[in-house]
């Protein structure tokens, strides 16, 4: 098992380098006029004492994009690994300070989102095995599509439209209401939570809809196989079945999907945190893509790589842990 | 031919089968009772048997007959804009009070300085002040007179002196060039002798020579030239007149009086005034150069206009008379203003008000200026900011035409005019029928779902962004598919290290975030100002490369199991190239999974598109998506609120889209493979 996941994290460790080497040649060849930009918004901030050029030959050293596109990446991958991702132009503070302001919302948000949905789509995808072509079933299964159907924006400017401004229960965006520095700390948190419902609302309507397909045809396949008919022969009642026999193995697939998508959980939502003004790492990293913000956009980038990598490696060894039959190699 | 064993054979199946036929009893074990079907027609059975997918196949026929029949029935075009006219609040007019006084010359002859005309306005500030009836000023020696003729007009008076000569002893005498030692523009030629002189006094920097009995005074214009001026005699001056030269008599009487002194010529009395210059002078006595009034003259007849010397008899006029070009006017003090009038007919009324159409054009009929500026002394007597009346103003029908009777006379209608104050002005403005771009149009019979923000249609909108989404869809997923069949099929054909490459690079590209990478493309598309076609050129080029990763990944699994077949070592005991082999043999065994997976990734796709298109970074205006179409109605919340009518029927289209591609991709799949339910 050591074993395996030590080779697993080599060759993680090798894509990711590619990954991260395809994305880097990607930015490098966009027109350099982001640094150039960039070096004249900072000449021209209050107090800087340096001129255009001199902000313009610092920013390609600091970057190593005076090295070329192999030797600048490699400047960036030293620096990456010092943990030294350079300062955020967008956000004006160094990378790594921005991901710690935001990392949490997003994952709070994220957190929440995913407890409330596995907490509903479990159950209703095995009711509906359970039932097979019923109603239930068909309304799961349609719920579940319309679900996985409708693009995010939609389904968060539809919540914004009935909880902000028909039911008039939450603020349309935002993080925090108005007077938030006046609230007492039990009143901040209630505050919080209510401009968190239509977001995390938002990420349940969307994401739901897989995990209760996914769950649904598990179910369906645990169901029809033989020691579920042996359960039923040696005259167990449904709900030992059912509860006993059937759910523990529906579970495998199952914890190893949710498993892999816990990485997920810091990912941030880049759509619904922007809609909805959620300072988190999706709504920063949005704006610094629209803005050309190299250094976090790389950060943000290897990132996102990093935690798909580690969900693909959870996934793996999740399977080989929970199902005993599956061999790790 | 009589007895062919064929032709017996076939007759006696003809019996039996219309045997079988007539008599409705079948046998049970009978194999006509087992209708066989082709593999392709249990697929489309099994299909169709599945209520989801025919409802998912029956809204894509719809959508697509929408989005692509639909234009070619539909009147109307994604960027064909409408107009409409519609009731607006327009600034008609513009009213306020004269408060300073403006100037109207008198006498094109006399020359009032511009800085004394500037301060007018506070000497009569302080004449009305002191309640003083005239006031003195004295301005480069001379004196004017303002003098009050009724409130609201003043007149400015001078004493008409004038320069008619001048007479001086220096006379210019051209330049001279220190260099080249000559002397330009001279009226004669001088002696070397002279010119000799001249650079001796340069050089001792003496300014004035005295050689061959007269003086010149050189004064340096630059490092090498001088202007030369030859001092005469005092008698032997010269004169100079501003206006008309005068006769020697005249000079002969200048030359004995050049100490000062007066002397009268035909009658006109001239003052001779020494100095290095002697001037000339003659008084013509006092004359009246300017007239200052508040007053405008609003006429009754709105198409003749006045000339100033009309308005300046006018303003002069005692008695209440005054002629202009052989008519006499009368002007009498009617209860509100003077009225101006020739014989019976009135000609034009003064006031202090300025009413105008707000474009400045002085159109306005006097009745309408009079209402006006009396509406507007009331606000200003009552110290209030807004205030309406009513005036008849012709109608404007609904093509924004005036409307006329049968006669052809401009019918009239009551218009409530508001008046409201802006800084020291009136505006006065009224609803009319304007031709405007029918932005946000409500839903109506010509236009299902309204008109947007540029005034498009939007249901034609929605059918060409259908266009484009389903468009992107195919394009991007029959890219992948074919990007995917190609590095799959290489991989899972050949295996080993061919395999493992192919493999890692499925591993690196299903890494790629691809949702960022899209944005900052979309992000530099912006930046490059591309067009909207070479923009969605690129964005299905790059969906199709980020998404190629999953297709692969299916067909190397497929081809893994399927290459150990039998058929395979068949196609290669055949000798068949390996490309026929993987292309020919092994894909077209995958095609029902290739063909699930591409209808359910169709969706996938369309979803992207828009979310690009809703951010604004991804196909671009005028271009119609769904995505766009909604960015732009829910761009603030409040067209949000406001314009549900356009946003919520694109959405559902997506939607409606999408789903209908997920049902179908479900029915396939369970066609196509019957024990994998679902």
């Amino acid at each position: 098992m050591f074993k395996f996941i030590v080779k697993r994290l080599l060759l993680s460790a090798v894509i990711l380098f590619f990954v991260m080497f395809l994305v880097y040649a990607l930015i490098y060849s966009l027109p350099t006029s982001y640094t150039e930009k960039m070096a004249r918004q900072l000449a021209t901030q209050p107090g800087t004492l340096k001129s255009a050029e001199q902000w313009l030959s610092e920013l390609n050293a600091q970057y190593g994009l005076d090295k070329g596109l192999v030797g600048g990446f490699f400047v960036w991958l030293g620096n990456a690994v010092q943990g030294n991702f350079g300062d955020s132009w967008n956000w004006t503070v160094p990378v790594t300070e921005q991901f710690n302001k935001t990392i949490w919302y997003s994952f709070i948000l994220g957190a929440v989102a995913f407890v409330i949905q596995t907490a509903i789509a479990i159950p209703l995808g095995i009711v509906a095995a359970k039932k097979q072509y019923s109603l239930t079933d068909y309304t799961v299964t349609v719920v579940s599509l319309i679900g996985i159907s409708m693009p995010t924006f939609f389904v968060a400017t539809i919540y914004k439209l009935i909880f902000a401004v028909k039911l008039n229960l939450v603020e349309i965006n935002g993080m925090i209401g108005r007077d938030f520095h006046n609230l007492t700390p039990f009143g901040q948190f209630l505050d919080m939570a209510s401009h968190f419902f239509m977001p995390a609302l938002t990420l349940v309507t969307v994401g739901i809809g897989g995990l209760m397909r996914y769950t649904r045809t598990n179910t369906l396949e645990v169901l029809n196989a033989d020691y579920i008919r042996t359960a039923r022969a040696k005259g167990l009642s449904e709900k030992r079945v059912i509860g006993y026999h059937a759910f523990r193995n529906t579970l495998i697939p199952i914890v190893t999907i949710l498993g892999g998508s816990l990485p997920g959980l810091f990912s941030g939502a880049l759509i619904t945190e922007t809609l909805f003004a959620i300072r988190g790492i999706g709504y920063a990293s949005y704006h610094s893509m629209v803005n050309g913000d190299i250094p976090f956009t790389m950060f943000y980038l290897s990132f996102m790589a990093i935690l798909t990598l580690l969900g693909t490696l959870i996934a793996d060894v999740l399977y080989a842990v929970v199902d005993p039959r599956v061999r790790v190699n | 031919m009589k007895n062919n064993i064929n032709e017996e054979l076939k007759r006696r199946e003809a019996a039996a089968t219309a045997v079988q036929n007539d008599s409705e009893e079948m046998a049970l074990d009978s194999t006509q009772r087992v209708k066989v079907l082709s593999p392709g027609r249990l697929v489309a059975k099994r299909f169709i048997r599945n209520k989801l997918a025919v409802i998912g196949t029956v809204i894509l026929v719809i959508m697509f007959a929408f989005a692509f029949l639909g234009p070619l029935v539909y009147p109307y075009g994604q960027t064909e804009k409408f107009y409409k006219f519609d009731d607006l609040n327009v600034k008609y007019g513009i009213a306020s009070e004269r408060t300073e006084y403006v100037a109207l010359t008198v006498d094109k002859e006399l020359k009032v300085p511009a800085s004394l005309k500037n301060m007018v306005n506070s000497y009569i500030k302080e004449m009305v002040a002191a309640n003083q009836s005239t006031f003195t000023v004295e301005k480069d020696g001379a004196d004017y007179q303002l003098s009050k003729l009724n409130d609201n007009t003043y007149k400015l008076d001078l004493t008409d002196r004038r320069k008619v000569a001048s007479y001086s002893t220096t006379i210019a005498y051209g330049t001279y060039n220190k260099a080249s030692k000559t002397l330009t523009g001279a009226p004669e030629e001088l002696s070397a002798d002279v010119l000799a002189a001249f650079d001796t006094a340069i050089a001792a920097k003496q300014s004035e020579v005295q050689v061959g009995g007269a003086t010149y005074v050189l004064t340096a214009q630059n490092k090498l030239s001088y202007a030369v001026q030859k001092v005469t005699d005092k008698q032997n001056g010269v004169f100079s007149y501003p206006e008309t030269a005068m006769d020697e008599a005249f000079e002969a009487e200048v030359r004995a009086r050049l100490d000062g002194g007066t002397f009268t010529m035909n009658g006109v009395t001239y003052e001779v005034i020494a100095g290095d210059t002697v001037s000339v002078m003659v008084d013509n006595g006092r004359k009246t150069a300017l007239v200052f009034s508040k007053y405008v003259f609003d006429m009754f007849d709105t198409t003749a206009t006045l000339s100033d010397d009309f308005k300046v008899q006018a303003l002069l006029a005692e008695n209440g008379t005054f002629t202009v070009d052989g008519t006499t006017y009368t002007i009498t003090e009617n209860e509100k203003a003077p009225v101006i009038t020739n014989g019976e007919t009135p000609v034009a009324e003064l006031s202090t008000f300025v009413v105008r159409r707000y474009n400045g054009e002085d159109s306005l009929s006097i009745e309408f200026k009079e209402t006006a500026a009396a509406t507007v002394a009331t606000l200003m007597a009552n110290n209030e900011r807004n205030g309406s009346f009513t005036f008849e103003l012709p109608k404007i029908n609904e093509d924004g035409e005036y409307e006329t009777d049968e006669n052809g006379n401009l019918t009239m209608v009551d218009t409530t005019i508001t008046v409201e104050r802006s800084n020291d002005s009136y505006v006065l403005s009224c609803m009319q029928k304007t031709f405007l771009i029918d932005i946000y149009g409500a839903p109506s019979a010509q236009h299902v779902f309204g008109t947007d923000s540029d005034g498009y249609d939007v249901l034609a909108r929605m059918m060409f962004g259908g266009r484009v989404s389903l468009m992107v869809g195919f394009v991007v997923v029959i890219l992948e598919t074919i990007l995917g069949v190609i590095m799959g099929g290489i991989a899972g054909y050949f295996g080993g290290w061919v395999d493992t490459l192919i493999m890692r690079l499925v591993d690196i590209f299903n890494c790629i975030p691809s949702m960022p990478i899209l944005i900052i493309l979309g992000a530099f598309f912006d930046a490059m100002k591309m067009t909207p076609y070479v923009r969605l050129i690129w964005m299905m080029a790059v969906l199709g490369i980020l998404g190629w990763s999953g297709v692969a990944r299916l067909v190397r699994g497929q081809i893994l199991s399927l290459r150990e077949q039998e058929f395979m070592v068949a196609t290669e005991a055949c000798g068949l190239s390996v490309s026929k082999r993987i292309f020919r043999h092994l894909v077209p065994n995958v095609m029902p999974q290739l063909i699930v997976t591409a209808t359910a990734g169709l969706g996938g796709v369309i979803i992207t598109e828009s979310t690009l298109s809703f951010l604004g970074l991804g196909v671009k205006h005028p271009l119609a998506t769904w995505g766009t179409m909604i960015n732009s109605a829910t761009a603030s919340s409040e067209t949000m609120i406001k314009y549900t009518y356009i946003w919520i029927p694109v959405g559902l289209l997506i939607c409606l889209t999408v789903i209908a591609f997920n049902f179908v991709g479900d029915g396939l799949r369970d066609a196509f493979d019957p024990k994998m339910k679902r």
